[in-house]
């Protein structure tokens, strides 16, 4: 009778206590990397180059306030959701003209000022390798 | 192996199978710079990027100020323009003798000896003049790349004729670009000179997307991917640097070797795919002066395929077009070939 009860537990237990915490702990590692991700997924995050470099990174998504970044001797300005250049002293207004920008993939330079706005979603890997224009 | 031991390993490998798949853990080299009075996006994945990258920026510049410029004044081109006899080293005579090649081609529609026009119209600067058609008709006299005379390494054109590579130099860029790549261990590469690029992978075995933004002055988005492997691309329009007269006329940048004049047609953009940087470039200048019946042929020739955008938001590629091409917005259509 006794041998009988203890086979059934151990056939019903496939795994031990200590299997279980292997696999949660996997598990969990494994979430770590791939819920903040899916978290994130929908917000638009804006990179203001400056010659080149980094000078201003904007969660779009979750910017609530408007405010005007002076960039070299270019305004861009910062609502929710949007991101444009608002002033520059360039001839040719390129920049200007690209409007407002609140899409994954989107981007504005201002050439002569050496300022580029572009926007990225932050899971987004459909986006084109590159854009021609 | 008990079926216990076999269950925790085939959970914990689709488990961390599920998390390379959705998590990105290699990271792009990318960096952007101006050069050529244009963005440079460099985009490099593999070893050693940091310097490969300085190595191509480099380079770029290099080919501003040595060889293509015209407004550099220590560039070949300079100094053809300025002494009209010069010695150019090999590098600028052989994109010379390429253009005067294509120029033949396609009966002078593109023609590097246009320099004293685009400088006339301003092209190239912040300062877009429109000009009289009387002061065009003189200008236009001096304009023929048959008047090109080659000795050795020596260019000779006319008193009355200027060279300019600006319909092709973001393209030659982009060849100097890839020169530089093809010799290092890079998985693959991106580099992006105004919006002509080359895109590379080591075996040629990558998919890439490319994104063809939407023809129009006030629009940030892009209208069109093409998947493709190794390739080089560019793209040209009337859309985004024009001026205005008096009257209100809109003046682009892109002129007409007939007219002397901005070329009038029912095309906003040709983007062109093919094996050569400057060829791109060319090309698509020239497609978008020919219009889309009279180009088939020569892009036959060179083996290139394009994507036309017309102004009634119409699309068309070339005969032949081979590459994937999906239309992702909902105002422009894909009007097929027997349509």
């Amino acid at each position: 009778m006794k041998n009988f009860f203890s086979r059934k537990t151990e056939q019903r237990k496939l795994f031990g206590r200590f299997d279980i915490i292997l696999i949660i702990a996997v598990l969990i590692i494994c979430a770590s990397f791939i819920v903040p991700n899916f978290l994130k997924k929908g917000d638009i995050v804006a990179t203001v180059l400056y010659d080149g470099k980094t000078v201003e990174t904007v969660n779009l998504s979750k910017n609530e306030k408007n405010y005007v970044l002076n960039i070299g001797r270019c305004e861009i300005a910062v609502e929710k959701n949007e991101i444009y250049f608002k002033s520059s002293p360039c001839k040719d207004e390129i920049c200007l003209n690209a409007g407002r920008l609140s899409k994954s993939g989107q981007f504005a330079s201002c050439v002569p000022e050496k300022v580029t706005i572009l926007l990225k979603g932050s899971t987004d890997r459909s986006l084109p390798d590159v854009v021609t224009y | 192996m008990n079926k216990k031991k076999i269950a925790i390993l085939i959970i914990c490998i689709v488990a961390i199978a599920a998390t390379i798949f959705a998590f990105d853990f290699s990271e792009d080299f990318k960096k952007t710079t101006y050069a050529m009075a244009t963005q440079v996006d460099i985009s490099l994945k593999g070893k050693n990027c940091e310097n490969i990258y300085d190595k191509i920026n480099k380079r770029i510049v290099e080919c501003e100020n040595r060889e293509i410029s015209k407004n550099i004044s220590t560039s070949d081109v300079s100094k053809i323009n300025e002494l009209k006899s010069y010695e150019v080293s090999d590098k600028t005579l052989s994109y010379i003798k390429k253009m005067i090649d294509f120029s033949k081609n396609c009966n002078g529609t593109i023609d590097i000896t246009v320099g004293e026009l685009t400088d006339a119209w301003g092209i190239g600067t912040q300062d877009f003049k429109v000009l009289s058609k009387e002061d065009v008709d003189k200008i236009l006299v001096g304009v023929g790349y048959e008047n090109i005379r080659i000795e050795n390494n020596k260019v000779n054109i006319s008193q009355n004729q200027s060279i300019d590579f600006g319909c092709v130099g973001k393209g030659i860029a982009c060849d100097e670009a890839l020169e530089i790549i093809e010799n290092t261990n890079l998985k693959n590469a991106v580099v992006s000179v105004g919006g002509s690029a080359v895109l590379w992978s080591e075996k040629n075995d990558k998919e890439f997307s490319v994104g063809i933004r939407e023809p129009q002055k006030d629009s940030a988005d892009y209208i069109i991917t093409v998947k493709t492997n190794n390739i080089f691309v560019s793209t040209s329009g009337t859309y985004e640097r024009y001026s205005e007269d008096k009257s209100g006329k809109t003046y682009h940048h892109i002129l007409s070797t007939d007219t002397g004049y901005p070329v009038e047609n029912d095309i906003l953009s040709v983007s062109v795919f093919c094996d050569e940087g400057w060829l791109s470039d060319a090309l698509s200048s020239a497609c978008l002066v020919m219009g889309y019946e009279e180009s088939a042929e020569l892009l036959k020739k060179y083996d290139a395929q394009a994507v036309f955008v017309f102004k009634d938001k119409s699309i068309k590629v070339s005969d032949g077009f081979s590459l994937k091409l999906n239309v992702v917005s909902d105002e422009y259509k894909l009007i097929e070939k027997d349509s």
